[in-house]
C-alpha cells in the first residue's frame, strides 16, 4: 500500500494543476499557514488545518490509501488539488512535525465510499450483453458516418491538387473552410485539422513563395490523402468483419479517435510495473490544433524503449487543463498504458511512485542506447517512410565525442566510425547552440537523446539534440 | 548508381502538385523526368513501381489521387535513400565555461527565458531571486544569453544584467563570449568585447589589439576593442597611430581611449580639437568630458563662459536664449572628470540663479547634472581624492542642491554616515532620497545590493556599483520616518502636516499619500528580492509603517501591500482598514466614478479577520455606499459595486452559518 513515502518534490509538482498553485503552496508552507499537522499511524494519510481568509480554518488532507492519491480540502477553490493540499505535502517534505492521530471520521467515511465505487458489483450476463450490443451498434454507426466524411475530405484533396496549391484565393478559401467545417459532423477531427492547416498555410503564401513553403502544403495534402485512403480501407474491413471496436492500429488516432485507458487495457496495450524516467520536456505549440502541448520523452529503464507523453491544452480551454512540468525522478508505475505505434509510443498512467534516481539509474539508461548510428537511422527510415507517422523519431544514441566542423562550426556526433550532424528542428530551434556551450567533459563518452529527421533538400538524416545522459546526470538542452 | 533522376522526378511531382495536375498532359518537364527515370526503374523494384505509377498519371481519370500516391511513394523512397555520415574535418570542443546544469522545472526557467526574450521584460531581470539566479549557470541560459548578446540590444537593464552574469562567471565565460563574436559578419555588434574588458581589464590586451588592428572586421567590434585599449597606458602609441591612420568609429574610439588614459602625448589632439571653439562637435565635447587633461578643462570652462556671455546678450526667455541654454547644459557635460572646476561650477550655479536665463531648463536640471558628474567622478577615479574633495566642496557650498550626490557617495562609502546628512530635509528632498533608495536592488549571485548613478540624471551610464551586503537599520529608520521623529524640527514639521490633514488640506494629504505610496513601493521591491537575512527585518519595519499610517491614509497601494506581505499579524490590526479606505476614497468627489470596491475587495478577502467581522464591515460599507450613491447618481457603477458586495456578504454569511 502506498504511503507518504511517495511524496517527493517531483511528485508534488506532478500533481499540481499549474505553476502558480505550486508557488502559492510554497508560500503557505514557508509562512507556516498550517496551524495543525497530523498523520495516520500507518502513514497513508496526512491532514491538517490551514489558516484561510475565513473564520474557520480549511481542513486539508492527502490520502494515499488507495491506488491513486486522493486530495481533499474544505476551501472553495476550483483547482484540484488546491494550494492547501499541495502546501501540506510541502510541509511534509520540509520535515515539519506531524502528530499521529486517528483517521478523522469524515475521511474514514469517504474512504469506504470510494472503495465501494472502485469495486462496483459486476453486471449480470444479460446486462453485460446488452451493453456490448449497444457499444457495437454505436461504433458501427460512427464508422459509417466517418466513411461519408472521408468522401468530403477526398473531394477537397482532389480539388486542391487538381487546381494547384498556389491557386487558393480568398473565395476558394471560404468554400474550403465551410467544407472543413462540415467535416466536424463526421467524427473526423484529425483530417479536419489538417484541412484547416492546408487552407490557412495556402492563404499565408506570399506573392513569391519559396519551394519550402509550397512543399510543406503539398506534404500536408499527401498526408491527408493517405489518411483518407488508409482510413477507408480500415473502416471497410472493420464493417465487413463486424469487429467494429477500436484495435491496435494508429489509424484510430489518425482519424481523430481519442483512446480511453480502459480501451487500451482491453486490447492489451499496457505494461505492469514499469520504471520510467523523463529525458526531456518542452511546451510546444501545435498550430493545427491551436493548442499548447506539454511534450516529454521518457525512457523505460528496463527495456530502453523511448516513449512520449503529450498533454494537449487547447488555447480556448487553457485555464481548465492541468499543466505538466519537467520531472526528474524515477516513476514506478503499476499500469503503464501505451498508444498504438511502431516506435516512441505515447504513454499514460494514473498514478506513480516517484523516487530519486541513483547512479544505477543512469548506468541502466546508458546500457540501453542504440547499438550504432546506422541502426538508429534504419529504425527511423522504417518509421518515417510511413506517411501517417510524424516527421521525427526519438532515439538515444551513444557517442565517443561531439565535435565541431572546422569549415562551418556545425556540431557533429561521432561514434566509432560513424558520424551524424546535429541540427535544429522546428520544435527545438536552440538546442544545438546549447550543445556548443556545454563543458567539454559532457561531450565525451556519453549518450544523447535526440530526434532523428530527414531533410529532403540535403537528402540526409540529422539529429536534433534534446538531452545528454552522463553517468550521473541527465543534462537538459531544452 | 546515380539516382539523381529519381530526385528530379520527385521534384517535378511536387511542382505538378503546386501548379495543379489538371493540365498534366502538357507538363513536358514531368514527362521528361519520367523518361529519364526509366533506367533506374529497371534496376530497382521500388523505383519500377514508382515509374509504373507515374506513367499512369498521363492516362488516368483520377489524376489527383494518383499524383498523391506517386508523391507519397517518392517521399518514402527518398527517406530510404537518406544518408547520415559526415565527412567534414572536425575538432573537439574545448569549452571550460563554468556551467552547472540545473534540474530546474520548466515553468521556473521559462519565466527567466521569457524575460530575456522580451525587451519589455528586461527590467524584471533585476527581480530574479536566489534560486532563479542559479539558472544563469545552466547551459540553456548561457546559450540564450549569448544569442541575445549577439543580436545586440541597447537596453540599460539588459546591459546591467549582462555585467552581472559575466562577473558571476568570471574569466571562465571569456571563451564563450569570444565565440559569440561573429567576426565574419560586417554588421556584428561588439558588446562582448565590452563585457570581456570589464572582467579581464588589461589581461586581454593582446586580443583587443588584434581586433583593433584588424581592418577586415565589423566597425562595431573594432570600436569596442579600441575603447577597451584604455585599460593600459602601454597602448598609447597604438592608439595615437589609430588616431592618425583611421577614420570614423575607430578613430573616435581611439580618441575615447586616449581621453581615458590621458597621456601627455595626446595633448596635441586636445589642442587641435579645442583650437576652434566654433567647430567643436558634440562628439568632441564627449571626449573633452572624458579627459582630465588641463587643456580640456580650460577649454570647457572657456567655452561655457562664451555661452554664458551670449545668453546675457540675448532677450530674456526668447527662443534664441532657450536654444543657447540647452546648448550650455549639454556643454556642461565637458566638466566631467575635471578636478579644478569648483569655482567655475559655483559661478555657473550663481549665473543660473541670478540671470534666470535658463528659461527652458531650470536650475534644477543643472544641479542634477552636476550631482551626476560628482558621483561618476568618484566612481571612475576611486584612487584620486581630489574628485571626492570636489563633491564634498559642492555639498558644502549648497547643501540642498548637492544633497543627492553627497548622499549617494556616502552610501557607497559608509551607509550610516549617509543617513546622518538627511535628518533635516524637506519633503521634496526626502522624495529624492527615497527615489535613490528605490533604485537599490539585490543581486543574489553576488550576495550584494547594487545601485546605478542613472537615478541621478536622465543621462544613462553603464556603471553599476555594489553598495552593501545587508540593508542597514539606519536606512529603514529613514524610510519609515523613525529617525526624523527624533529630530524636533522635523517632528514639528510633520505635526504641522498632520494638522493640515486634519483640516483636510488637499495638498498636505496628497503629499502624505504620495509619500506612503513611495515607501510601499520600496518595501515591496525589497520584500520580493532581498538578502534572506534581511527579510524579517524589512518586514518588521514595513509592518510598523503600514499599520501606523493606513488608518489615516488608506490607499489601494496599502491594501495591496498588506494582502501580499502582511497577512499574519494580529486580527485586531485589520479592523476598519477596508471601511476607512472605501469611505475616504468615496468622499473624494473625483473617485466615486470608479469601481473602488470591485478592484480592492480581493485584498480585503485575504485579511485574517473572522467571517463575522468581515461581514459586519461589509454591511457598514453597504450602508455607506447607499448614502453615497443617493447623493451622486451613477447607476451602472452602483449596480456593479452592490453586486460585488452582495456576493461577498453571502460568502461570509454562508460560512458563518456553517
Amino acid at each position: 500500500m502506498p504511503t507518504t513515502d511517495i511524496i517527493t518534490e517531483d511528485f508534488v509538482r506532478s500533481v499540481a494543476p499549474n505553476a502558480s498553485a505550486i508557488s502559492n503552496a510554497q508560500k503557505i508552507s514557508r509562512t507556516g499557514g498550517f496551524v495543525k499537522l497530523a498523520r495516520s499511524e500507518d502513514k497513508t494519510l496526512i491532514f491538517g488545518e490551514c489558516k484561510g481568509s475565513g473564520k474557520n480554518p480549511y481542513y486539508s488532507s492527502a490520502d494515499f490509501s488507495g491506488d491513486s492519491p486522493v486530495f481533499r480540502c474544505s476551501c472553495p477553490s476550483r483547482q484540484f488539488p488546491c494550494k492547501h493540499c499541495l502546501a501540506i505535502m510541502f510541509d511534509w517534505l520540509a520535515g515539519k512535525d506531524f502528530k499521529i492521530e486517528e483517521v478523522p471520521e469524515d475521511i474514514a467515511r469517504k474512504r469506504s465510499k470510494l472503495e465501494a465505487k472502485n469495486n462496483p458489483q459486476e453486471d449480470t450476463p444479460e446486462k453485460a450483453e446488452k451493453k456490448k450490443k449497444s457499444a457495437l451498434s454505436t461504433a458501427k454507426k460512427k464508422l459509417k458516418k466517418q466513411l461519408e466524411g472521408l468522401e468530403l475530405a477526398e473531394n477537397f484533396v482532389k480539388d486542391i491538387l487538381g487546381r494547384g496549391v498556389s491557386s487558393i484565393n480568398s473565395t476558394s478559401a471560404t468554400q474550403y473552410n465551410s467544407l472543413a467545417k462540415q467535416l466536424g459532423d463526421y467524427y473526423l477531427p484529425e483530417p479536419q485539422a489538417i484541412m484547416y492547416k492546408i487552407i490557412s498555410s495556402a492563404q499565408k503564401l506570399s506573392t513569391n513563395p519559396d519551394d519550402n513553403q509550397i512543399n510543406e502544403i503539398v506534404s500536408l495534402c499527401i498526408r491527408l490523402s493517405s489518411t483518407i485512403k488508409k482510413s477507408r480501407e480500415y473502416i471497410n474491413s472493420k464493417l465487413e468483419s463486424g469487429e467494429v471496436l477500436p484495435e491496435n492500429n494508429i489509424l484510430y488516432e489518425a482519424m481523430g479517435g481519442v483512446w480511453k485507458l480502459t480501451q487500451l487495457k482491453e486490447i492489451g496495450l499496457y505494461k505492469e510495473n514499469a520504471s520510467i524516467i523523463q529525458l526531456s520536456f518542452a511546451v510546444l505549440f501545435d498550430e493545427i490544433h491551436k493548442a499548447e502541448i506539454d511534450f516529454a520523452y521518457w525512457i523505460d529503464i528496463d527495456t530502453g524503449e523511448i516513449f512520449k507523453t503529450k498533454n494537449i491544452r487547447p488555447l480556448r480551454a487553457m485555464g481548465y487543463i492541468k499543466e505538466e512540468n519537467s520531472s526528474f525522478g524515477v516513476h514506478k508505475i503499476k499500469e503503464l498504458y501505451r498508444y498504438p505505434a511502431n516506435i516512441n509510443n505515447r504513454i499514460r498512467w494514473e498514478s506513480a511512485e516517484i523516487s530519486e534516481p541513483t547512479p544505477d539509474t543512469y548506468k541502466a539508461i546508458l546500457s540501453k542506447t542504440e547499438k550504432s548510428i546506422g541502426d538508429a537511422v534504419k529504425k527511423a527510415k522504417n518509421e518515417l517512410k510511413n506517411t501517417l507517422s510524424g516527421n521525427t523519431v526519438a532515439v538515444l544514441l551513444p557517442f565517443d565525442s561531439v565535435e565541431y566542423s572546422v569549415s562551418d562550426k556545425k556540431s557533429i556526433l561521432r561514434y566509432g566510425s560513424e558520424s551524424i550532424e546535429l541540427a535544429p528542428d522546428e520544435n527545438y530551434p536552440d538546442t544545438c547552440n546549447v550543445v556548443s556551450v556545454l563543458k567539454s567533459e559532457f561531450l565525451r563518452n556519453a549518450s544523447m537523446l535526440g530526434e532523428l529527421f530527414y531533410n529532403p533538400d540535403t537528402r540526409k538524416f540529422y539529429l536534433c539534440p534534446l538531452s545528454v545522459v552522463t553517468e550521473n546526470n541527465i543534462i537538459r538542452l531544452c | 548508381m546515380d539516382i539523381s533522376p529519381f530526385y528530379e522526378l520527385r521534384n517535378r511531382l511536387y511542382c505538378t502538385a503546386s501548379a495543379g495536375c489538371s493540365a498534366i498532359n502538357e507538363d513536358f518537364r514531368l514527362k521528361r523526368a519520367v523518361e529519364s527515370f526509366q533506367t533506374l526503374a529497371t534496376a530497382n523494384k521500388a523505383f519500377g513501381k514508382l515509374y509504373a505509377m507515374c506513367l499512369k498519371l498521363f492516362e488516368s481519370d483520377n489524376i489527383s489521387s494518383l499524383l498523391a500516391d506517386c508523391i507519397a511513394l517518392a517521399d518514402a523512397l527518398a527517406v530510404t535513400q537518406g544518408t547520415f555520415n559526415v565527412s567534414d574535418e572536425t575538432l573537439p570542443y574545448e569549452n571550460n565555461t563554468d556551467i552547472k546544469p540545473l534540474n530546474m522545472y520548466y515553468s521556473e526557467y521559462h519565466t527567466i527565458t521569457e524575460m530575456l526574450s522580451n525587451p519589455s521584460k528586461y527590467i524584471n531581470l533585476r527581480t530574479l531571486d536566489g534560486k532563479q539566479l542559479q539558472f544563469i549557470y545552466d547551459p540553456r541560459f548561457l546559450s540564450l544569453f549569448l544569442k541575445k548578446l549577439k543580436e545586440g540590444t541597447n537596453s540599460e537593464y539588459f546591459s546591467e544584467f549582462a555585467y552581472t552574469v559575466c562577473r558571476s562567471y568570471g574569466k571562465s565565460i571569456v571563451p564563450a563570449l569570444k565565440s559569440s563574436l561573429d567576426i565574419s559578419n560586417p554588421k556584428a555588434n561588439g558588446n562582448a568585447v565590452k563585457y570581456i574588458s570589464d572582467i579581464c581589464g588589461a589581461d586581454e590586451n593582446d586580443w583587443y589589439l588584434e581586433l583593433a588592428l584588424n581592418e577586415g572586421i565589423s566597425p562595431d567590434i573594432r570600436e569596442n576593442a579600441v575603447k577597451a585599449l584604455s585599460c593600459s597606458p602601454e597602448n598609447t602609441d597604438t592608439l595615437l597611430e589609430l588616431y592618425r591612420t583611421q577614420k570614423g568609429k575607430v578613430k573616435n574610439s581611439a580618441i575615447h581611449a586616449l581621453a581615458v588614459i590621458n597621456p601627455p602625448e595626446a595633448e596635441p589632439i586636445w589642442e587641435k580639437m579645442t583650437k576652434n571653439p566654433e567647430k567643436v562637435s558634440e562628439n568632441n565635447m564627449k571626449y573633452i568630458g572624458l579627459s582630465s587633461n588641463k587643456i580640456c578643462s580650460d577649454f570647457a570652462q572657456k567655452y561655457i563662459c562664451g555661452l554664458m556671455e551670449k545668453i546675457e546678450e540675448l532677450p530674456k526667455k526668447s527662443v534664441e536664449a532657450n536654444k543657447m541654454s540647452i546648448h550650455l547644459l549639454s556643454a556642461c557635460n565637458m566638466l566631467e572628470n575635471k578636478t579644478d572646476i569648483l569655482d567655475f561650477i559655483l559661478r555657473l550655479m550663481d549665473f543660473s540663479k541670478e540671470s534666470k536665463k535658463f528659461a527652458y531648463y531650470n536650475t534644477d536640471t543643472l544641479t542634477s547634472l552636476f550631482n551626476r558628474i560628482a558621483v561618476n567622478n568618484v566612481i571612475n577615479h576611486p584612487d584620486e581624492p581630489s574628485f571626492r574633495e570636489l563633491a564634498a566642496n559642492l555639498y558644502e557650498y549648497d547643501k540642498n542642491a548637492f544633497l543627492r550626490s553627497e548622499f549617494f557617495i556616502r552610501l557607497l562609502e559608509n551607509p550610516d554616515t549617509a543617513f546622518e546628512i538627511v535628518t533635516d530635509i524637506n519633503s521634496e528632498q526626502r522624495k529624492d532620497i527615497i527615489d535613490i533608495l528605490n533604485n537599490i536592488w539585490y543581486l543574489q549571485s553576488e550576495r550584494k545590493y547594487y545601485i546605478s548613478p542613472n537615478v541621478l540624471n536622465t543621462a544613462r551610464t553603464n556603471n553599476i556599483v555594489p553598495v552593501f551586503e545587508n540593508i542597514p537599520e539606519s536606512m529603514l529608520d529613514f524610510i519609515t520616518d523613525r529617525h526624523s521623529a527624533k529630530n524636533n524640527t522635523v517632528a514639528k514639521a510633520l505635526e504641522k502636516v498632520l494638522e493640515n490633514i486634519g483640516q483636510k488640506t488637499t495638498t498636505a494629504k496628497n503629499q502624505m499619500e504620495e509619500k506612503c505610496s513611495q515607501v510601499y513601493s520600496v518595501f515591496r521591491k525589497w520584500l520580493e528580492s532581498c538578502n534572506p537575512e534581511d527579510f524579517q527585518k524589512i518586514k518588521k519595519y514595513a509592518s510598523e509603517f503600514v499599520f501606523s499610517t493606513v488608518y489615516k491614509f488608506p490607499s489601494y497601494m496599502a491594501l495591496w501591500f498588506i494582502s501580499d506581505f502582511l497577512t499574519d499579524e494580529e486580527p485586531e490590526k485589520y479592523k476598519d482598514i477596508f471601511y476607512n479606505y472605501i469611505s475616504v476614497t468615496k468622499s473624494n468627489e473625483n473617485q466615486y466614478y470608479f469601481n473602488i470596491l470591485n478592484s480592492s475587495i480581493d485584498f480585503f478577502d485575504k485579511f485574517p479577520l473572522s467571517d463575522e467581522e468581515k461581514l459586519n464591515e461589509l454591511i457598514r460599507i453597504e450602508k455607506l455606499l447607499k448614502y453615497v450613491f443617493r447623493e451622486n447618481k451613477h447607476p451602472a457603477n452602483e449596480k456593479r459595486e452592490f453586486d460585488t458586495l452582495r456576493v461577498y456578504i453571502q460568502k461570509y454569511s454562508a460560512k458563518g452559518n456553517n
